[in-house]
């Protein structure tokens, strides 16, 4: 397992809320479908296979925000960013090929706050 | 439009009571929203959410599913595998034992049914507030097929799969399948997409949709649905602390992820798909199967709930009782004939009971009701109240109607109300319209001290079967919110609970916008960034339901099959509880009866009953004649304090100008007050005709008919009726539809555009038209129902009668039972005020309630009842008054055996002057309140020492000296002379106030008369005599602060002072803000204001400036150790000069003056008539504030508090 960490260009099924919905201005959601291809280090991977997905969701109450209401901020909270309280940081651990290179490789793909990442390396 | 086939089958609503983040219309317009074409609704334990949301799926055109979430007693018995977790709570009892569920569904036809029932008898079964059901419950509901089970991986099985247990989940699903029908079994596979293995895992519910898929039992997709969108998912965390009384953390939380959410179909198919990766079989199959479950599901609102159908109770269910069987009873269609020849005959009896020479009129009228009511078959719902009336008078309790239903010739033969509607000329249409099949509304007054009774009466005589208490759901409003929030975040109790009473009652929702516009907000430092989260959340929970409430009032009445629509819980006073609130009742076509506890009811009937003990005169308040000249000159003297409905500041400026003559002025001028007439200019107009001082002015000459009674100016609902009928040429029917619909803007402009076309046909001219629409779109809806007017105009009457003829015996029954708006120490005022001698607390002739005493002199007295006392308990009070009389303080420490507090408490307040003759002259050798207080405490000593011997309580220890003993005077001797001086008047007056809550002896504001003098305060009984427009100062103690509705949309502050002359009143308007913070921290208050007057007895002060009393009492007495009074004086004054306490604080000056505006164009503060932020709760209840309810009144306190419920 090796981290990277690298926000990367990530073609996704793609999935979205229905136009009925919003046009009936009923509040709606990001949806994420599975990752197809993937751009990272300026070589293009095909998804082949997914082999786990699943979301988390940080304990917002552990937040910066949340423990300043305590009074417990730390100097370094003051600075991180806010981010939203229901933030879910969406998995899809697969397998992918190549275009070019043929090569195998497995990874985590991470999709949180609208960005992708290639988290880490499976070996 | 697109369609989305896929349906959400396990769904909670906030009506799972602090589990489900929306409202069933939000989960609905979402649903819609995507083009799904059912939704199910599956609270936790009951089905309070259902009726608004099967109403709000046909709005939306789509097909409801009802269901429940019950928590269900695992096969295995308690205690249950699982997490194993306990989760200890305040006071360490288990608050979630996180039993298994099971979602259970009702099918078409006989499912709601069954649903209901199995409800009602869960919760039966179970401790109140925590329903379990068992395996046998919900086995023997589901047994006719009219239920679905369905079971997610919260169910035992899922513990079974989590540990891996195999054969259990094995047999567990065997043992269900076994004992339900076909079809009526399913596993609900739900995919929250945590990591891992356990529930919500992928993992997890592949494993459950193959073991169901592997033993044949039909497997669905839910979703176990919280939410509308992700972002609500906050909200649920802090719900889940809160119904756990725990802090936020992982393990204290239901979600892992943020998936529980109402999700369209294309993200429930990537679940699909996501699932079937997982080997969890064919996710086309698995969507299909859910899809057909739901259309086997889907309810019918007439057909399944029965709403827009009318369920009344049989004819002569009232006698009934427990075994529910009605003797002799038809059905159908002779039922109906049976009902109509009995309110017929009925109605018949009554003429003659009301009228000597009836009417000419009755017979037609009474025709044409009759005619109304049969054609809705309402017959049984006029008998069913009648016998109700009927019965609450037999017991001696006193009834009235109130509401529209005054406008009703039937009610008036049958008993229900009080006032002739053809001498008043009252519509019946208002009350019950021919074009409606709804029921309508008969509200019955009974004594507040006599409800419980009521209540017990009612559900005796018809049965549990058929009655049940009506609903009231809880929702978190602002102050609930930042107490749960905070608690969850584990803020400190101190700074929470600071926080939430800063705060005025208000939404949850306009937490952050009060910030914005609330100086005292600002000031308290609640505007701080770092809370910014704090009130994000404390927003979110705005409007969830946090539990249900028994209604104050509401009961619900309807034929046996009651228990098959509407499942029933126990209250928490041990009533049977209808889950569905006043709004579902009324939808289910349910009789709901309110039966209100009035207090002024309970103080007339004591009044009546003090006439009758010390008179013995026998009063029938119910027979007055209504045209007494006592009683309209006492109301025109404007001194009601104590009157129902006329005792308000407001309402006393008004009346002094009104000068009402008749019953029919007194109906005029509870209608005239309040924010319809107040908004719409109409008390001016009124007034000036009604004095002669301008010609009345009508709109057209055919409406004078309809106008004379109010010189041209529209003040009734009825009028408005009747405007339209004769303008537009329809029936008052019509007209009454037309005027309902003028609440909203767009039912005023679809009348508008009916009502000008029908004028122009009828050839009014144009500005005729225009003009009487301005006046029909300016009154809105808010004017008022003449009818409800004259219903409440009896006791308003009934209590002005008494107070006239008999001031203290009334005074008597207002002190008792506390039914205004004004503190007592008021009310004793009031009594000096009108020559009845206040008589302080007597141990021997002092009982529970206030008293009328005859005095030698021939005037009367008013006895002080014990119960005000502070601290004294029911049962010293019963020792008290059944050991009475006492000789001496050591027999009364004997026998009535009161603690050590109470009886010194007694002896400040002066309960023992008369025994020792404290007050006839203070010469030696007399004792005084310290001896007795001193030999109080040696009584309790000596008991202690005594008891510590070795001798039970009870037994008499030593005494302190003889206590037969008496001094030649026949003073008893037991109390030794301590030598110590008097309690000085100051004291005596404090202790008063402090033990009572009332100043007996003098008034509180005579201590600082030297220095009110000297600064040249005027008395309040003196301002009639002020000029308009001088500035004067006025000082008192604080009897009253309203915020009404007033009709420029500012906040206004209105405050009563009392200084012993009379109220005097000020109003605090948008430019004197700053001092409010004193008005409602303050208690002894000095107001600097500028005269108004407005009409012969009216005036008040325009107020600049208040200042707190005893703060300028330190002052004075300062300066006056080293200077002379004139120096006082000037230090004194010297602050009055200065700028109020709250200027220039807070960053944004007075805020954006914000206002709420109605439909009618009325303009309100949104501040108005809530408690208002900051007001120091008084230890003693020593002032009225206003309450939290905007009701109907423009001034607020009317004298009608009710039990619970104010109007």
């Amino acid at each position: 397992m090796r981290r990277y960490n690298e926000q990367i260009q990530v073609d996704a099924r793609r999935v979205s809320m229905p136009s009925t919905a919003v046009a009936a201005g009923v509040p709606t959601a990001v949806l994420t479908g599975p990752p197809v291809r993937f751009r990272w280090r300026g070589h293009l991977w095909r998804v082949d296979e997914i082999h786990e997905h699943w979301v988390s969701t940080a304990e917002w109450w552990d937040s910066p925000a949340a423990r300043a209401l305590r009074g417990e901020e730390t100097a370094d909270d003051r600075n991180a960013p806010d981010p939203d309280l229901h933030d879910s940081r969406e998995t899809w651990r697969v397998s992918a090929v190549g275009e070019e290179t043929r090569r195998g490789l497995s990874c985590d793909l991470v999709h949180v706050g609208g960005r992708w990442f290639l988290d880490t390396l499976v070996d | 439009m697109a369609t989305d086939p896929f349906v959400h089958l396990r769904v909670a609503s906030g009506y799972s009571m602090m589990y489900g983040a929306n409202q069933p219309d939000e989960l609905v317009a979402a649903a819609a929203g995507y083009g799904m074409d059912a939704l199910a609704l599956t609270d936790r334990d009951g089905l309070s959410g259902a009726v608004r949301f099967v109403q709000a799926c046909t709005t939306a055109g789509i097909h409801p599913i009802v269901g429940v979430d019950l928590a269900v007693l695992p096969l295995d018995g308690l205690p249950t595998a699982g997490r194993g977790r306990r989760t200890p709570a305040r006071g360490g009892t288990e608050r979630d034992p996180r039993l298994p569920r099971l979602t259970v569904l009702a099918r078409p036809d006989g499912g709601w049914a069954a649903l209901c029932r199995l409800i009602s008898a869960v919760h039966a079964a179970g401790e109140r507030a925590t329903p379990i059901a068992t395996t046998d419950l919900i086995c023997d509901h589901a047994a006719g097929g009219d239920l679905v089970v369905l079971a997610g991986a919260d169910a035992e099985i899922g513990r079974a799969i989590a540990r891996k247990d195999r054969s259990a989940a094995v047999r567990w699903l065997t043992e269900w399948r076994r004992r339900l029908p076909p079809g009526g079994f399913v596993i609900g596979v739900e995919h929250h997409l945590r990591a891992g293995h356990g529930p919500g895992s992928g993992s997890f519910a592949a494993r459950l949709q193959s073991l169901a898929e592997a033993e044949g039992v039909p497997s669905v997709l839910s979703n176990a649905v919280r939410m509308t969108t992700p972002d609500r998912a906050p909200v649920l965390d802090i719900l889940d602390a809160s119904r756990r009384l725990v802090p936020l953390a992982g393990h204290n939380v239901d979600r892992s992820t943020a998936e529980c959410w109402l999700k369209p179909g294309v993200a429930m198919h990537l679940v699909a798909d996501d699932l079937a990766r997982r080997g969890g079989g064919d996710a086309g199959a698995l969507l299909a199967r859910t899809r057909a479950l739901a259309e086997t599901c889907r309810l019918d609102a007439a057909a399944d709930l029965g709403i827009g159908i009318v369920h009344l109770p049989e004819l002569g269910a009232g006698r009934a009782g427990d075994n529910g069987t009605l003797p002799g009873t038809a059905t159908g269609t002779a039922a109906a004939a049976d009902a109509a020849a009995t309110l017929l005959h009925r109605c018949r009896a009554g003429i003659p009971r009301r009228w000597a020479n009836p009417p000419a009129e009755v017979a037609d009228r009474l025709a044409e009701e009759l005619a109304v009511v049969a054609r809705h078959g309402f017959e049984t719902y006029f008998l069913t109240v009648a016998d109700i009336v009927d019965s609450i008078r037999a017991r001696g309790v006193r009834c009235a109607a109130r509401g529209s239903g005054a406008g009703s010739l039937i009610n008036y033969l049958l008993g229900i109300s009080g006032v002739d509607p053809i001498e008043h000329d009252l519509v019946f249409e208002r009350f019950l319209s021919p074009l409606r099949h709804e029921l309508p509304d008969i509200d019955l007054d009974v004594e507040s001290a006599r409800r419980p009774e009521i209540y017990d009466m009612i559900i005796d005589d018809y049965g549990t079967d058929r009655v049940a208490c009506v609903a009231m759901v809880e929702t978190y409003r602002v102050r609930h919110a930042v107490r749960d929030v905070g608690a969850a975040l584990s803020l400190p109790p101190a700074e929470v609970d600071a926080i939430a009473k800063a705060f005025p009652h208000l939404r949850a929702s306009r937490a952050r916008s009060a910030l914005a516009e609330l100086p005292e907000l600002r000031a308290a430092g609640l505007a701080d960034s770092r809370l910014e989260l704090f009130f994000r959340l404390v927003e979110g929970l705005d409007g969830l339901p946090r539990h249900l409430a028994l209604h104050p009032c509401g009961i619900v009445l309807s034929d046996r099959t009651l228990l098959d629509r509407t499942p029933v819980q126990n209250s928490h006073q041990n009533y049977p509880l209808s889950q569905f609130d006043k709004d579902d009742v009324e939808a289910m076509g349910l009789l709901k009866l309110d039966v209100l506890g009035i207090r002024m009811q309970s103080a007339m009937a004591h009044a009546v009953a003090e006439i009758d003990r010390t008179c013995d005169e026998r009063i029938d308040l119910d027979a007055l004649p209504h045209d007494d000249e006592a009683t309209f000159e006492l109301v025109r003297s404007t001194e009601t304090l104590g009157c129902f409905q006329i005792e308000s500041p407001g309402q006393r400026e008004l009346i002094g100008k009104f000068a009402p003559e008749t019953f029919a002025d007194l109906i005029i001028d509870i209608s005239l007050f309040r924010p319809g007439p107040v908004k719409s200019d109409m008390v001016r107009p009124f007034l000036e005709a009604r004095q002669g001082w301008a010609e009345a002015h009508y709109l057209h000459p055919d409406l004078r008919e309809v106008l004379a009674e109010t010189f041209g100016v529209v003040v009734f609902h009825e009028q408005v009726m009747r405007i339209i009928a004769t303008v537009a040429g329809c029936s008052v029917a019509v007209g009454d539809a037309a005027r309902r619909k003028l609440g909203t803007p767009e039912g005023q402009e679809e009348v508008r555009t009916w009502f000008v076309d029908r004028a122009r046909q009828r050839d009014y001219p144009e500005e005729v038209i225009t003009r009487v629409w301005q006046v029909l779109a300016a009154f809105g809806s808010f004017g008022f129902c003449k009818a409800h007017a004259a219903a409440f105009a009896l006791p308003t009457y009934q209590s002005a009668w008494l107070k006239a003829h008999y001031p203290a015996h009334f005074l008597a029954g207002v002190l008792t039972h506390d039914p205004g708006m004004y503190p007592k120490r008021l009310l004793l005022e009031e009594a000096r005020r009108r020559g009845v001698r206040v008589l302080g607390p007597d141990v021997n002739a002092s009982d529970d309630r206030y008293r009328a005493e005859a005095l030698p002199d021939g005037g009367w007295g008013l006895r002080v009842g014990l119960a005000d006392l502070l601290g004294i308990d029911s049962e010293e009070l019963a020792r008290i008054v059944a050991g009475q009389p006492f000789d001496s303080l050591t027999d009364f420490w004997r026998r009535a055996r009161p603690d050590q507090p109470t009886a010194e408490r007694l002896v400040v307040a002066g309960a023992f002057d008369e025994l020792y003759g404290i007050n006839i002259a203070r010469v030696p050798g007399r004792r005084n309140r310290r001896d007795l207080m001193l030999a109080v405490a040696d009584l309790h000593r000596a008991d202690r020492a005594h008891r510590k011997a070795g001798h039970g309580p009870g037994q008499p220890s030593l005494e302190l000296a003889g206590a037969a003993v008496t001094d030649p005077m026949g003073f008893p001797t037991d109390v030794p002379l301590s030598g110590l001086p008097e309690m000085s008047d100051t004291d005596r007056v404090r202790a008063e106030l402090d033990v009572l809550g009332l100043d007996i002896s003098r008034h509180v504001v005579d201590f600082h008369r030297p220095m009110l003098d000297a600064i040249g305060v005027t008395r309040a009984a003196d301002l009639l005599r002020q000029r308009n427009q001088s500035e004067v100062l006025v000082a008192g103690v604080k009897v009253a602060t309203q915020t009404p509705p007033v009709r420029s949309g500012q906040r206004v502050v209105f405050l009563t002072l009392d200084d012993a002359s009379g109220p005097a009143d000020a109003a605090f308007f948008a430019n004197a803000a700053d001092w409010v913070g004193t008005v409602f921290a303050g208690w002894l208050l000095l107001v600097r204001g500028v005269v108004r007057r407005s009409g012969p007895r009216g005036i008040s002060l325009r107020a600049t400036g208040c200042w707190d009393l005893p703060a300028l009492d330190a002052i004075w007495r300062e300066t006056l150790r080293t200077g002379t009074r004139a120096d006082a004086a000037a230090a004194v004054r010297a602050v009055l000069e200065g700028p109020a306490p709250g200027a220039g604080e807070g960053d944004g000056g007075p805020g954006v003056n914000r206002v709420l505006v109605h439909a009618s164009g009325f303009t309100q503060s949104a501040y108005a008539d809530v408690r208002t932020a900051g007001s120091v709760e008084p230890r003693r209840n020593l002032w009225h504030a206003s309450p939290g309810s905007s009701g109907p009144t423009a001034g607020g306190g009317s004298g009608m508090r009710t039990t619970g419920r104010g109007w």
